[in-house]
């Protein structure tokens, strides 16, 4: 890193707010030559919209950013390309009926006689999926991936354009520990060939791991910056949220011999071929880990009657009931926070009220008309319970950060009161502080004697909340951890299909 | 749906009447009023159909065929029926509806309950016991009433019923066909659009069906009854937004807590008392005779005042309340723009940018609005018939004289081109204008906008003799299914489901909602719809030819619900906007007619029209947007001072 010559992007006190929301307010960045700087913040603190305006997506309204030491307006985002600037969003923006490869080179195809090359085009877009470790051919469409893997792609895509500076908005949130452990080695592979990188995550430790200078957004203010040997997790939090945070995985077991929900060789749509089975009891929190594409997200859409199972047996307290959409999973107290939200998680035009109540609009309501003053309590009471930041419950969630939005998905599933609480990956994009937040969240249900089966591809957060792990393994439970044996090891040793006897049955 | 949007479209419907106005005054005369105003109204009753598909993402192009083919049935019906009564009366026909619903509600329990082991707790046989519920009462009517001599209307009562019976059911099939075998709504409509002209054209052997002389007292009343005056009608609606106007703004105490609220509530209010003053005017015509003459002559002054031009018949009206109210109204406007400026105009948004936004689209609509004034000076009272046109074309000198030539230009084709070009920069001006409308909210800019609009209510109603006017029955059918479908829509849990399935198809799903019901209901219910604008249509028009009865309606349909705010994404749409959307599709149509073009260009000018509305509006909209990006280059005031005030309490 060379601190003499001028900053590679440096941006002076930008400004930008949105109605009721100052999202940055005198926010100063500097980027330097083969530096990977992360960029962290509680859920809502701007770090998205910052990265937005570097990428020529949002116009700031006030502040300039200089490339190299000379003023530039970066009104569009063909200009940030053309200044090697290149944003991977938080949420994925892929055109789901296209190619992988056209997904890539789309705006950028190779050309041959003014037409698509379209050889070429898969040829270089397996070389880039070489390089980022992703095994699939390049004409599969997008939409038949999964979340990770299109994450990928996206990575992917970002690569290919040969930027200077590539900006990373929550990459591993929808990554597998193997997945992101590739993307860690691009980076890594990045910052040798002289790129510098951003890197915006909530996960601290890959923060500590990659960073050589981290910037701490706070409320849209600069709230200090980090330089390399400063880089702690304690020192992190503490710039982050104000104050310091202590028990940050509290869990008090409650044993109950009451099964809630049992299921016994259910095959699922996904995965045919292995019939599952496990039991879950009252105030249980039991974690899944594995792999992505073990088939944990099918067990769950499967248990909520999104996706029906082909055969087995679901057994509700006591009863066996066929669950073959989600009306009928509500009806039997089973909610789930989906695990991609944007597509399955919210209504994003609809306000942060109208997506608080949606599944239980019907309770809300006397006759079909619905009783407004009790739909806004609710939505006002889980606003305050979640802490979720927005300026009033009418806002329309698409506003909110991403962090925020996730907070109304888990809001709407609280409102059901469910006994059985299924989640998908509960706290991708969440701060530190509301994922201590929703811990404590899940604890208190359970405590209430809801029985919660998650999925997490966070390791710490399974091995901290989970009473009991399952960990898949292509598509089957391959086995099961109670508290006693819990270690990193074991569950990877698991996930990977490593040998069951040892492990299992250990109860 | 934001309110501004309705604002916008509701000042652009004002803005096109008052171009037509001017262009000949045969436009607001209480014939051609009462024709638009039926029209405008069996239109919309369509539009909201098309609004309750399209809002959950779908479409419907079959509304056109099936208002086709359900009017042959029913022509059909009625002289069956006539000819031979069914069962003496028209029991059966309840009969049959029973006998269904008690069917379906049985036999989708016992797939429920028994085939699929849908055992769970909660309330789930509640729909199913309402419906066979209803089933028995329908049924038990029939068996009271079939045997009663009840009469005639009955006959055409089953007759009706039967036409709406069977459009629900085509909407069922649609509904079915979309969700249960996964077909695109798209393809799905397009072939019923298809296979229901061809059904009504084979049905009636291609035959023209007409209903005669016989109805003209008794069922058609339904389409072209007149049970009363426009004023009467404002005033009725007057009361209606005073009351919900004081409500907003000083009772409910939601809206004491979002701005937002309390404006649409003053904005309601404003209308109503304008409406209010205007009819009761000329309501009490008794009046006269005792005080009415002082009054008159008040009123007249203060329409001369603002340089309105009132006619003999209007001054010659007492305008009672209009006399009083007008002053204070006015001032109140002045002291609300005032105010607003003060609060917010000079504070924040004092940009020469603001302004000139405000003022580029404001210039265009007077331009175009003066340029029409001048066309029609020089045309004068002439007409343009279809042979002058196509001789303008051809440019076939002989057939015409020299003085129609300006530049060796055919005057009829100049005139014309500036009739066209005219009204289209007028509507491009006015969207433009209701776009910034909802997207940058100067309050002494929308003051001076909506003045502008209530100036030019004003100048349409000192025209007008509202009191002459009759309002027809398809007018009061639709307040009925406006008011029910907006309570639908934006009060009861299915209509919220409607937005969520529109917005976002499977987050509804996994929010534990059956879709596939609600998709279904939509396309039932926009059949019904249609339906009912089958029956008003044939009952209007009195004859039913086979191959025309009623196509291109569901693209006046889908245009009048795009125009109203919707879009075809999915997910957005109101009924007010389409009401709207419908009035203007139809004054659009009316419009070359009024001016004197051949009729045979009616379709022309509303696609032309539309078009270069749509550039001028898309156009202003990209220069204001590069405007905004080189602003921004521009150091900029610090932005801690001009925090907005936060929105919520
Ligand atoms: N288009 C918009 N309109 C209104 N408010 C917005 C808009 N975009 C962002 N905001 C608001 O600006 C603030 C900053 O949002 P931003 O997305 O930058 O947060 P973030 O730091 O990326 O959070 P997260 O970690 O949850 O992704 C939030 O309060 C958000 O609600
Ligand atoms: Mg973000």
């Amino acid at each position: 890193m060379n601190r003499a010559s001028p900053p590679l992007l440096e941006a002076n006190s930008l400004g930008k707010r949105f109605p009721g929301v100052v999202a940055l307010d005198d926010v100063d960045l500097q980027l330097y030559d083969a530096e990977v700087l992360a960029v962290i913040g509680e859920n809502g603190a701007g770090k998205s919209t910052l990265m937005k305006i570097l990428a020529g997506i949002q116009l700031p309204d006030q502040g300039q950013i200089r490339l190299s030491g000379k003023e530039t307006v970066i009104r569009s985002v063909e200009q940030a390309t053309a200044n090697g600037i290149c944003l991977i969003h938080q949420e994925l923006n892929l055109c789901e009926n296209l190619s992988v490869a056209a997904n890539i080179f789309l705006g950028r195809e190779p050309r041959r006689f003014g037409l698509i090359d379209e050889r070429r085009c898969l040829e270089k877009a397996g070389e880039v999926l070489q390089q980022v470790g992703l095994n699939l051919p390049p004409q599969e469409l997008v939409g038949s991936l999964t979340i990770g893997q299109q994450q990928m792609v996206e990575i992917a895509k970002a690569i290919s354009t040969d930027a200077r500076m590539v900006i990373m908005d929550e990459p591993t949130s929808s990554l597998s520990q193997k997945e992101s452990e590739s993307l860690f080695e691009i980076i890594h592979r990045l910052k040798q060939q002289g790129v510098s990188i951003i890197y915006i995550s909530h996960r601290l430790g890959e923060v500590e791991r990659l960073a050589d200078r981290v910037t701490v957004l706070r409320d849209g203010k600069n709230a200090g910056e980090l330089a390399r040997d400063e880089i702690s997790h304690n020192a992190m939090v503490e710039r982050m949220v104000g104050r310091e945070l202590s028990n940050y995985y509290s869990r008090t077991v409650t044993e109950s011999d009451e099964t809630v929900l049992k299921i016994s060789n259910l095959r699922t749509s996904a995965n045919p071929h292995c019939p599952l089975s496990c039991e879950i009891k009252r105030g249980e929190i039991v974690g899944i880990a594995g792999l992505v594409g073990a088939g944990r997200t099918e067990l769950l859409t499967t248990l909520f009657g999104v996706t029906p199972a082909i055969d087995g047996q679901i057994t509700v307290t006591g009863k066996a009931c066929v669950i073959d959409n989600s009306e009928t999973a509500i009806r039997h107290g089973i909610g789930l926070v989906p695990e991609d939200r944007k597509l399955q998680g919210i209504v994003l035009e609809m306000s942060i009220r109208a997506n608080t109540s949606l599944p239980t609009l019907k309770s809300l309501s006397a006759m079909g008309f619905i009783d407004a003053a009790a739909e806004r309590a609710l939505a006002e009471s889980m606003k305050q319970r979640l802490n979720t930041k927005a300026p009033h419950i009418e806002q329309p969630v698409k506003f909110l950060s991403g962090g925020n939005q996730q907070k109304v998905v888990i809001a709407k599933w609280l409102a059901m009161k469910p006994n059985i609480l299924l989640m998908d990956e509960p706290t991708r994009g969440v701060d530190v502080g509301a994922k201590q937040e929703i811990y404590r969240l899940m604890d208190e249900l359970a405590q209430t004697g809801v029985a919660i089966l998650f999925v997490s591809s966070d390791m710490e957060e399974v091995l901290g909340m989970a009473d009991r792990i399952l960990v898949m393994h292509e598509g089957q439970i391959g086995g099961e951890l109670h508290k006693t044996n819990f270690s990193e090891e074991s569950v990877m040793h698991l996930a990977t299909g490593g040998a069951i006897k040892t492990e299992t049955k250990i109860a | 749906m934001k309110s501004g949007k309705i604002i916008g479209i509701l000042l652009l419907l004002i803005y096109v009447c008052v171009a037509t106005a001017m262009l000949n005054d045969a436009f607001i005369k209480p014939y051609n009023l009462q024709n638009l105003l039926r029209s405008s109204s069996m239109f919309a009753i369509i539009g909201i159909g098309a609004v309750l598909v399209i809002v959950t993402g779908g479409i419907d192009l079959s509304t056109g065929s099936l208002i086709g083919l359900v009017g042959c049935t029913m022509t059909m019906m009625l002289k069956a029926f006539k000819e031979n009564p069914p069962f003496e009366n028209g029991a059966w026909l309840l009969w049959l509806i029973g006998l269904e619903l008690l069917l379906v509600g049985i036999g989708w329990a016992i797939w429920d309950q028994v085939l699929r082991k849908r055992l769970g707790p909660g309330r789930h046989y509640t729909g199913k016991i309402a419906i066979s519920l209803i089933g028995i009462v329908f049924l038990a009517i029939s068996l009271a009433v079939e045997r009663t001599a009840v009469g005639e209307w009955v006959t055409m009562a089953a007759a009706v019923g039967l036409a709406l019976w069977l459009s629900a059911h085509l909407g069922l099939l649609h509904g079915l066909l979309i969700t249960k075998l996964k077909l695109q709504p798209f393809v799905v409509t397009l072939c019923a659009l298809m296979a229901y002209r061809g059904l009504s054209r084979y049905l009636t052997g291609d035959k023209t069906q007409g209903l005669g002389t016989e109805y003209n007292d008794s069922l058609r009343l339904l389409a072209i009854g007149k049970p009363c005056t426009a004023t009467a009608i404002m005033l009725f609606l007057a009361v209606i937004m005073l009351v919900v106007g004081i409500w907003k703004t000083f009772i409910s105490r939601r809206s004491r807590s979002t701005p937002a609220q309390k404006t649409n509530g003053i904005i309601i209010l404003i209308i109503g008392a304008v409406l209010a003053c205007v009819s009761s005017s000329r309501y009490w015509d008794g009046w006269k005779t005792q005080f009415g003459e002082t009054i008159a002559t008040v009123a007249g002054f203060q329409l001369q005042f603002f340089s309105l031009e009132i006619p003999e018949a209007a001054v010659a009206r007492p305008a009672t309340l209009m006399a009083f109210a007008m002053w204070p109204m006015l001032l109140c406007f002045a002291g609300l723009a005032i105010w607003s400026a003060k609060k917010s105009w000079w504070a924040q948004e004092k940009s020469p940018r603001q302004i000139m936004i405000w003022l580029l689209p404001a210039i265009t609509v007077a331009v175009s609005l003066f340029a029409l004034l001048m066309i029609k000076q020089w045309i004068g009272d002439q007409t343009v018939s279809l042979t002058d046109m196509s001789s303008a074309f051809q440019g076939s000198v002989d057939s015409a004289a020299d003085d129609q030539f300006v530049l060796g230009i055919n005057v009829i084709l100049l005139k014309m081109l500036g009739i066209f070009l005219s009204m289209a920069a007028l509507f491009g001006g006015i969207l433009w204008l209701g776009k910034i409308w909802t997207k940058q909210a100067g309050n002494l800019g929308r003051g001076l906008w909506i003045l502008t609009g209530f100036f030019a209510v004003l100048w349409l109603l000192s025209n007008t003799a509202i009191h002459e006017t009759p309002v027809q029955t398809p007018f009061f059918i639709l307040l009925i299914i406006g008011a029910l479908s907006a309570l639908f829509l934006n009060k009861t849990v299915y209509g919220r489901y409607f937005f969520a399935l529109g917005n976002n198809e499977e987050a509804t799903r996994y929010s534990g909602i059956n879709t596939d019901l609600v998709t279904i209901m939509a396309y039932v219910l926009c059949a019904l719809c249609g339906g009912i604008g089958a029956v008003l249509f044939t009952l209007d028009s009195n004859n039913v030819e086979p191959s025309g009865h009623g196509s291109f309606y569901e693209l006046y349909a889908i245009a009048a619900a795009v125009l109203g705010g919707c879009s075809l994404r999915g997910g957005e749409g109101s009924i007010l906007g389409v009401i709207i959307g419908a009035s203007i599709m139809r004054v659009l149509y009316n419009a070359p007619d009024m001016i004197g073009i051949a009729s045979q260009l009616e379709m022309f000018t509303i696609g032309f029209v539309l078009l270069i509305g749509i550039i001028v509006d898309e156009t202003a909209r990209r220069m204001a947007a590069n405007r905004d990006r080189k602003v921004v280059a521009e150091p900029l005031t610090p932005l801690t001072a001009t925090v907005p005030p936060q929105e919520s309490a």
